[in-house]
């Protein structure tokens, strides 16, 4: 078993830290943990590579109860987590007007245009969780290749749907926002909307595919958007 | 129903009310009203829903035209206001007629101030909550122009009922260093010893930047710590930068961060700091469970 210390953050928030290394395995086991915890305790639980955070409503009354209560199920052999996994399909146009700093980043890492944007859509990501900002997935899986610093001056503005790298991860911004990762295309795919119907189709665990598409099927994408008729490709795996 | 026209909006006001809860996991902070305690003051004294939207607004208040008759109330941060030409105290249940105009000036102690309405802010509700945080609610601020909806009154004035000034609000007199509670943090045992007692002595000061994602404190601490891993943090959370700053984040701050988690702010704590700016000075009290 992961050795775990048990951390109270405030009067109503338990912070469970994992003493390991990120992988796809321990995902797996931390989502289990963390679907038996929400069903004891039915309250709002957040995980984020080797953390959960349990926020309760109210302040905890009896701490060592509860912190009993984490530490048998933590200490528990657990199943599978029950949500079905997907591999998701997402388009990018990686044209030079979407692709702004593709040419910088080729250059930077001795690459051809081609090459680096053959290194991105060759890999299969892996959805670990969302933070930053609304929709915002962190992805792993970029191949080292394309690990290249983040900007020292972050640009002022990157626009939504912006495809990125930085660092060793890679990430589409939901939102228009300031942001210090290099831009190699764009995608029309939502990844956040306010809209009521609107939920999110990606969950911790899925995959995510990146291929390239052309400026025409972007244009053609984005009005389907728009209508809401479109649909990214997505399949089933197993876990 | 009623509306409330919007003729100047004020600094940095919105609509907010007790957060958007249950939604960390699309990334969507908590948000809602920075000093609960004087959100839900004005809401006890206007007898609504505890969870009644109020319109909050920084350092500078609005110019608000009522369109229907209103009961309403200011609490937070004290400032100078007027129904047309009439002085208004804080903390009292006013009536305004249909025309009549509210001029919220600005405030002099403390820094964020609460208008409540009796019926509430009827603003669009999105993921279980009118706060407004952009991309979630279409804009952050109330705009020049708006007519923002209000719910049917459901006051009825007591003869006779008139709060005192609530002295238990807890704003800052001029040049008094606020006493900010804290908890050790994730992180705090990761510290040099020098470093924690400069967090536990030091008496530090708000910088320019600071708003309601995070507050930014002036003095640097330079420090080796490794970054972090991303993690979770909540509003309350300060973290501490390689480059050695200090920041306090704030209720619409991002739900992850990879930096040091060095102190959490108490419940306490963070009823202190939501009415303290630029400028204002500050000492951390750490406490244990």
């Amino acid at each position: 078993m992961d050795t775990f210390k048990l951390h109270r953050m405030d009067v109503s928030t338990v912070l469970i830290q994992y003493d390991t290394n990120p992988s796809d395995t321990f995902l797996k086991q931390l989502l289990a943990v963390k679907e038996a915890l929400k069903k004891t305790f039915s309250i709002e639980i957040i995980h984020s590579y080797t953390e959960l955070l349990l926020k309760f409503e109210q302040p905890i009354a009896n701490y060592k109860q509860v912190k009993d209560h984490i530490e048998n199920i933590l200490n528990t052999k657990l199943l599978k987590p029950n949500t079905k996994n997907c591999k998701h399909y997402i388009p990018v146009c990686y044209d030079a007007h979407f692709g702004k700093d593709l040419k910088d980043i080729a250059g930077s890492l001795k690459l051809t245009i081609e090459e680096v944007i053959a290194l991105h859509t060759s890999s299969t990501y892996t959805i670990y969780f969302t933070g930053f900002l609304p929709g915002f997935l962190y992805l792993q899986g970029l191949k080292s290749a394309l690990h290249i610093p983040r900007k020292s001056t972050p640009e002022l503005v990157i626009p939504k749907g912006s495809v990125a790298i930085g660092g060793s991860q890679t990430g589409i911004y939901p939102q228009t926002s300031p942001g210090g990762w290099h831009v190699l295309g764009h995608s029309p795919v939502l990844f956040f909307s306010s809209e009521a119907q609107w939920s999110t189709p990606f969950n911790a665990g899925d995959k995510l595919i990146f291929y390239a598409i052309n400026s025409t099927e972007h244009t053609n994408i984005t009005a389907a958007i728009a209508d809401g008729t479109y649909k990214h490709r997505k399949e089933e795996i197993d876990g | 129903m009623g509306s409330i026209t919007v003729l100047k909006t004020g600094l940095h006001s919105s609509i907010q009310d007790s957060g958007r809860r249950g939604y960390a996991d699309l990334g969507i902070p908590e948000s809602g009203a920075m000093d609960q305690k004087a959100f839900l003051k004005v809401n006890q004294i206007l007898n609504n829903e505890m969870n009644a939207a109020v319109l909050e607004y920084t350092l500078l208040g609005p110019k608000l035209r009522f369109e229907t008759t209103t009961f309403f109330a200011l609490t937070g941060g004290i400032v100078t206001v007027q129904l047309d030409k009439q002085a208004l105290k804080m903390g009292v249940v006013y009536q305004a007629k249909p025309k009549q105009i509210l001029n919220i000036g600005s405030i002099l102690k403390g820094c964020r101030g609460y208008l409540g309405v009796s019926g509430g802010f009827l603003t669009r509700v999105v993921h279980g909550s009118r706060s407004m945080y952009f991309p979630v609610t279409a804009s952050m601020h109330i705009t020049k122009g708006e007519k923002l909806p209000i719910g049917n009154s459901t006051y009825i004035p007591e003869k006779g009922a008139r709060l005192k000034q609530d002295s238990s609000v807890s704003l800052l007199k001029k040049n008094q260093t606020a006493m900010i509670e804290v908890y050790p943090g994730p992180e705090y045992q990761m510290l040099p010893t020098s470093i924690q007692e400069k967090i536990e002595n030091k008496v530090f000061v708000i910088s320019k930047n600071w708003n309601r994602m995070a507050v930014q404190l002036e003095e640097l601490i330079p420090n080796q710590l490794a970054t972090l891993l991303t993690g979770p943090v909540i509003p309350g959370t300060v973290q501490l930068t390689s480059g050695g700053k200090l920041i306090i984040l704030m209720a619409d701050c991002q739900v992850t961060g990879g930096y040091p988690r060095i102190v959490q702010l108490t419940e306490e704590g963070l009823h202190t700091i939501v009415q303290c700016k630029q400028g204002d000075s500050l000492q951390f009290r750490l406490i244990n469970f």
